[in-house]
């Protein structure tokens, strides 16, 4: 009981010593910059991002950019699942995804979006970009968490000829739940990073990306790392939430 | 009854069977006793059907019942889903109360002993509605006690319910007391088949056992 108490103190405090030796680092570095063009103080940063929480052009940005995480996740997520099952359930379909899935995973993330803006538009190329680019990862973890299924509870079923959908919601989905959110955390928090590069690069409208680059523009740089703060903050909140998800989906 | 006519298993360029026959009368056990790899556990297979094979298996209304060497119990599901998930309308607790489990149902299966685990593979067996039941070494690691009280109850669980089993074991002794028949199978072949159980039948048994590699 004590060590799973000093655990518990230690998740909490060690994470909080990170956090401060980073702001210390960027403190340090801020004095000797001594420029806010250069690098604004933690200080005039944290007030730009309280003043951002204040506007309604930053929640209009934030909820497009994160509509645009949702269905490029939700896409992603779907066509990976149903690309691991089906190489899970057959070795010849599985050859068949291999090479689709090296080829995404060897696509040049900056150019397709410029690519994809001259078929689609500024809204449309960073969903479809971040869907491609998150869909390997994906299917490579969802694969993992296929192949921990417990051989023997398959064939088990198998033998006493219990019907294929009993199996995969009884036997299949609950044992690849676990490892299926961890990936999914995962996903979403590479979706959210890449979607915000995208929007930069395609200058779409109502978007993290695109309050970012006016911000550049105007050498708002406390904007800048105000931003970049909110986006690493959304990224580290998703990975926690399904990470707990995922602990407690495989505590059964 | 169930027939097999010249069946051939290999598993690659090992033969297992090259022509094999043999007929299990039903409503009783047989036992199958043999050394490792003589073919115990693919006859099981070659009579569920989880195996392919050339040649015929006649009489068996499919899909039948297994006890596997391994548990197989799957590990997210509690006792009395393990049972459910392949006989969804089974009285659970009544038949993990017969094997002296009531109150288990809510156990997952990392909360079983071994013996308690062992139970819950043949209680599923069971509750499975087939006429045949296969046994891949049911009381295999079981203490003496365990062993001689699921032996019975197996034995009184077949008979009541008029199943066709089949019991792949190492042990003469555990033949003897479950079995109304008792083949000995050395690579592939049948080398004694023992159709009446006498007082003699162990020492025979045991006699047959030591001389395998002669056959």
């Amino acid at each position: 009981m004590k060590a799973k108490g000093k655990d518990k103190i230690l998740n909490f405090v060690c994470p909080a010593v990170t956090v401060a030796v980073i702001l210390l680092l960027w403190t340090a570095a801020a004095i000797a910059a001594d420029s806010d063009y250069i690098l604004p103080s933690v200080g005039k940063t944290f007030a730009k991002a309280i003043s951002l929480l204040g506007s309604g052009e930053f929640y209009a940005a934030l909820g497009g950019t994160l509509a645009r995480v949702f269905i490029a996740f939700l896409s992603s997520f779907t066509i990976a699942f149903a690309l691991a099952f089906l190489s899970y359930k057959n070795g010849t379909a599985k050859k068949f995804v291999a090479p689709f899935i090296r080829v995404l995973r060897a696509l040049p993330t900056v150019a397709v979006v410029l690519l994809l803006l001259f078929w689609t538009n500024s809204r449309v190329a960073p969903v479809v970009v971040t869907m491609l680019v998150v869909l390997p990862t994906l299917y490579t973890d969802l694969c993992g968490a296929f192949s921990g299924v417990d051989k023997d509870a398959v064939k088990m079923c198998r033998a006493f000829c219990v019907p294929e959908k009993r199996v995969f919601f009884k036997v299949v989905l609950p044992q690849i739940t676990p490892n299926a959110l961890y990936a999914a955390g995962a996903g979403l928090s590479l979706n959210l990073k890449l979607m915000v590069a995208a929007e930069v690069l395609a200058q779409t409208a109502r978007s993290l990306g695109y309050l970012l680059n006016s911000a550049k523009v105007y050498f708002e740089i406390a904007e800048m790392l105000a931003l970049v703060t909110f986006t690493v903050l959304l990224g580290v909140i998703t990975e926690s939430v399904f990470s707990a998800l995922a602990k407690k989906a495989g505590s059964r | 009854m169930i027939e097999l006519k010249n069946v051939t298993k290999k598993y690659g360029d090992k033969t297992v069977y090259d022509n094999f026959n043999l007929s299990l009368d039903s409503g009783r056990i047989t036992a199958v006793l043999g050394e490792s790899g003589s073919g115990k556990t693919t006859l099981l297979n070659v009579i569920g059907g989880l195996t392919d094979y050339e040649g015929e298996v006649t009489g068996v209304n499919k899909p039948v019942s297994f006890v596997f060497q391994r548990d197989m119990l799957v590990r997210n599901l509690t006792v009395g889903e393990n049972v459910r998930l392949v006989a969804e309308n089974s009285d659970v607790e009544s038949a993990l109360e017969q094997f002296g489990l009531a109150g288990a149902a809510d156990k997952y299966p990392e909360q079983l002993s071994a013996g308690m685990a062992r139970r819950v593979a043949i209680i599923r067996a069971f509750a499975f509605p087939s006429d045949t039941v296969l046994m891949d070494e049911p009381f295999v690691n079981l203490d003496v006690a365990l062993k001689y009280y699921l032996t019975e109850k197996v034995k009184r669980t077949v008979k009541s319910a008029g199943k066709t089993a089949v019991i792949v074991t190492h042990d003469v002794k555990e033949a003897v007391s479950v079995a109304d028949r008792i083949i000995v199978l050395s690579r592939g072949k049948i080398v004694s088949d023992v159709r009446e159980i006498t007082e003699e039948t162990e020492n025979f048994l045991f006699n047959v056992m030591l001389n395998l590699n002669k056959y």
